[in-house]
């Protein structure tokens, strides 16, 4: 069985790694994208099956909401996952465009790994339940 | 009537009408009543002479004579009885009846031929001619004079001591007695000598001399006084009878020359002296007084130079103390104190006084008070000594019961001078008594009006500079306030960004490391594993380090310090940094900082300079951001050279030629400013940020405020739309550290 692929978005190099090594001792593919260019790119290119995408990436045209818009375009049935620092007013305007779920930092990794495989759960349900 | 009666009959009438004046103005006082009586006796005696003079009948003659002489012999008495009241002298009072009496005495007497026994004839009329009792009256007459003059000189002593403005009066009728009593001169025609009696021109003098020290409050000094009237006298006698006295002696001459119209040349003399008089007059007189009032004039000058510059003081307390001092010092008084309006609480506060515990700092008096009341209605100094006499001579109550004199006890003002500015009583000087004991002169209280009057200029301007000192710190710290907040949003996101990294390390590192190191198999495994979660402890700990350091700096920067303290251009400037760091992405901009190794310090407040910079690089900042957003959206063509468009900042560090400043330029290739935008640029509340973005204005007007405070400078050097800004920042270096 193929591993499950995940894209972290996210402008603070220390923690996409973070979050990259974790996964991938968690028997995840990650790969790490610092700009929403950047993002966009790996999207086409490696079509992964989660993002993680932080809201504001520092220097990027290309934001966090316009990522998680391409990937719903792009790759129907990819997860994707908010983080944010900010708060409350994002959750409402991510969940509406299609978030799967919008997660606020600090995070505790271990919460993401869960949020992720809950959201893979789900999909995988409602696949199965669209099947029969 | 002859032509040598005239005289007697004017000068008496002339006598009358001045000794009537006092009494006229003032009919209660004591005073005023005696110096009309002795007036009145002066009179009688000269109307008496003048109708003896012109009458040819011995008897007639005869029989004045007896009667005038009443009038001569009640001078005396009367001039006894008055300077015993002028003086206050109680126990010569006790004498006052006994002289009375004694004169009565005489003037029966009169009737008999050994007082007077007869009568002389001289070339101008009939005069007496007196027996031996005579001598008595005259003995008599030299005692009540003499005591009269010691009683003026004791009692203008003493008042030398406690009352200027008495001493002088004093001094006045001290003269005018010794002046007359010139007129006992007169008594020797009535012992045979043939000259004219002219005493009574001594007596007109008299009159005059104690008419003016009785009718007026302020009175001239007595120097000036008498140089005066012997100048005015002295200039036109001379011009006016000198054409006169040529025209007697040169008659013949001028008769043989000019025939018929000799007089011509007399009068044409006359005309051209009379016109030529008053300059003369004036001339001299002004040579006169400058020597006479010497020193007057140098301390009225000092007090109008002063008065010229105080309004470029702008320390308040500092014009009030040199107020103070300046009047004390230059009118050598024994106090002086300043009260200004506080216009809120409705009362006057005493600000400054020197040279006297009496006069208590924060002394009040109300708005209702009646020197104010006074001061606010007839806008001149008050003198003290004039306000006790119009109050000694006000018994009959016609003046309003409420008289400040109960308040410039309490204030102990000799003179108290009120400020006007634009009709608002903004305050008052109060003046102690000159040290020398002399009174105030008009000339005093006009100059004292002149430097009152700059004041209140000053003393307003000093209050204006002291609110817009206060108006510009809040706005400092207004601005403080403002760039905190503009870092507050970008600063939390950094502080969460670092707790984001910490908590995902920590929350991570049992999966990564403790499990595995629980079920690791070799001793290698074990070993790189713990390596490499010591690391991660490094790590965790770095992070929390960092955001520590970011709520440090804010703290730091938030700190409201006012104090001054020495520092480099290398901390304020990197300090001005670290904040824009928090906020803006520096490390995508070219960055160029250079503050060279050998430069000099500055002194400032350190927080402040901060902020100067934080705000000139987060404009720079802005402005590279707009330039790349307008050249992304087309709205602005950049040469290609210059693409890919990268944002340049540079510092720049250098010491003006005489190495007395600091020269730093702040250059950006930003967007840069259209010419209207640069000329508007350090006026208070003109932003070029829109109002959706933070930029409320405040920033370069507040920066220039901030350097001013440090006596530095800002400049915009250049701006080009499209191509960039360039400030340049100066700012003073310290004394100590100048080579």
């Amino acid at each position: 069985m193929s591993s499950v692929t995940l894209l972290i978005v996210d402008d603070e190099e220390k923690l996409a790694n973070t979050l990259k090594s974790y996964f991938e001792i968690s028997g995840y593919q990650a790969w790490v994208a610092h700009t929403g260019e950047e993002a966009l790119l790996l999207l086409e290119q490696h079509r992964p099956d989660v993002l993680l995408v932080d809201w504001k990436l520092e220097g990027s045209q290309v934001q966090g909401l316009d990522v998680l818009q391409k990937a719903k375009q792009l790759l129907p049935g990819v997860i994707v996952l908010m983080l944010s620092g900010f708060g409350e007013t994002e959750r409402a305007e991510a969940l509406q465009r299609g978030a799967d779920a919008f997660l606020e930092k600090p995070l505790l990794l271990p919460d993401v790994r869960k949020a992720v495989q809950d959201a893979l759960a789900k999909r995988a349900g409602s696949a199965s339940t669209g099947l029969t | 009537m002859n032509f040598y009666s005239i005289p007697p009959l004017v000068v008496g009438s002339g006598i009358l009408l001045f000794g009537l004046t006092p009494f006229l103005s003032d009919r209660r006082a004591k005073s005023n009543i005696l110096f009309a009586l002795l007036a009145t006796s002066a009179f009688w005696w000269l109307v008496g002479y003048a109708i003896v003079y012109s009458t040819s009948r011995y008897d007639v003659a005869l029989q004045w004579c007896r009667w005038l002489y009443i009038g001569v012999i009640f001078i005396p008495v009367t001039s006894f009885h008055f300077v015993t009241i002028l003086t206050q002298r109680k126990n010569a009072r006790r004498f006052v009846p006994f002289v009375y009496a004694v004169g009565f005495l005489f003037a029966i007497l009169t009737r008999s031929d050994y007082f007077i026994s007869g009568l002389s004839e001289f070339y101008w009329g009939f005069q007496t001619k007196v027996g031996p009792l005579h001598n008595v009256f005259l003995a008599f007459f030299l005692l009540v004079m003499g005591s009269v003059i010691y009683f003026l000189l004791d009692s203008h002593r003493r008042a030398r001591l406690t009352s200027p403005l008495e001493a002088t009066r004093l001094k006045y009728v001290l003269l005018s007695h010794c002046i007359s009593v010139a007129a006992a001169l007169d008594f020797l025609p009535n012992y045979g000598l043939q000259f004219y009696p002219f005493g009574f021109f001594f007596i007109a003098v008299h009159a005059i001399m104690t008419t003016y020290a009785l009718a007026r409050y302020r009175l001239l000094d007595t120097n000036i006084a008498v140089v005066r009237v012997a100048l005015f006298v002295g200039v036109f006698a001379l011009l006016i009878a000198l054409p006169l006295v040529l025209s007697y002696w040169a008659q013949p001459i001028l008769m043989i020359y000019l025939g018929q119209h000799w007089l011509v040349l007399p009068m044409g003399l006359m005309a051209f002296c009379g016109a030529m008089a008053p300059l003369i007059f004036f001339a001299v007189q002004r040579k006169a007084e400058a020597r006479l009032l010497k020193e007057q004039r140098q301390y009225q000058a000092t007090l109008m130079n002063a008065a010229k510059g105080m309004v470029q003081v702008r320390d308040l307390n500092y014009l009030l103390r040199l107020i103070v001092h300046l009047l004390t010092r230059a009118m050598k008084l024994t106090h002086a104190g300043v009260f200004l309006q506080d216009e809120r609480a409705g009362k006057y506060v005493l600000q400054s006084s020197r040279d006297r515990d009496v006069l208590k700092l924060g002394l009040i008096l109300g708005d209702q008070d009646p020197l104010i009341q006074w001061l606010r209605a007839t806008k001149t100094p008050l003198v003290y000594e004039e306000l006790k006499q119009r109050l000694n001579a006000a018994s009959n109550g016609a003046i309003s019961p409420t008289l400040p004199e109960a308040t410039l006890q309490k204030i102990e003002a000799a003179v108290v001078v009120p400020s006007f500015a634009e009709d608002e009583l903004i305050g008052f000087l109060v003046l102690g008594d000159k040290k020398t004991g002399q009174m105030y002169s008009q000339d005093d209280l006009n100059v004292l009006q002149t430097l009152a009057n700059q004041a209140a200029l000053a003393i307003q301007n000093a209050q204006f500079y002291q609110e817009l000192q206060t108006k510009t710190a809040e706005l400092i710290h207004e601005s403080k306030l403002k760039s905190m907040g503009k870092m507050a949003s970008g600063m939390s996101h950094q502080i969460n960004n670092r707790m984001a990294c910490l908590v995902a390390e920590a929350s991570s590192a049992k999966e990564q490391y403790l499990t595995r190191l629980r079920v690791a198999s070799s001793e290698a495994e074990r070993e790189a594993l713990v390596q490499q979660l010591e690391a991660k402890l490094d790590s965790i700990c770095e992070e929390g380090i960092k955001g520590s350091t970011i709520v440090r700096t804010l703290l730091e920067f938030s700190k409201p310090t006012t104090t001054f303290a020495m520092t480099s251009l290398e901390e304020v400037i990197r300090g001005g940094l670290k904040m824009v760091g928090l906020k803006h992405e520096l490390h995508q901009l070219n960055l160029y900082v250079h503050v060279p190794k050998d430069h000099p310090g500055v002194r400032g407040n350190v927080s402040q300079l901060q902020d100067v910079f934080f705000n000139l690089i987060d404009n720079a900042c802005d402005a590279i951001a707009w330039k790349a957003n307008s050249l992304t959206r087309g709205t602005l063509q950049a040469p290609a050279a210059e693409l890919p468009y990268q944002g340049q900042i540079a510092v720049i560090a250098t010491l003006s030629e005489d190495r007395a400043k600091h020269v730093i330029t702040v250059a950006d290739n930003g967007l840069g400013m259209t010419p209207e935008d640069a000329d508007r640029l350090f006026l208070p509340f003109h932003t070029t940020k829109g109002t959706a973005e933070k930029g409320t204005g405040l920033g370069l007007f507040v920066i220039r405020e901030m350097l001013k405070g440090h006596r530095g400078d800002i400049r915009l050097k250049k701006s080009e739309y499209g191509a960039g800004t360039t400030f340049l920042v100066e700012i003073p270096v310290p004394e100590e550290e100048r080579r």
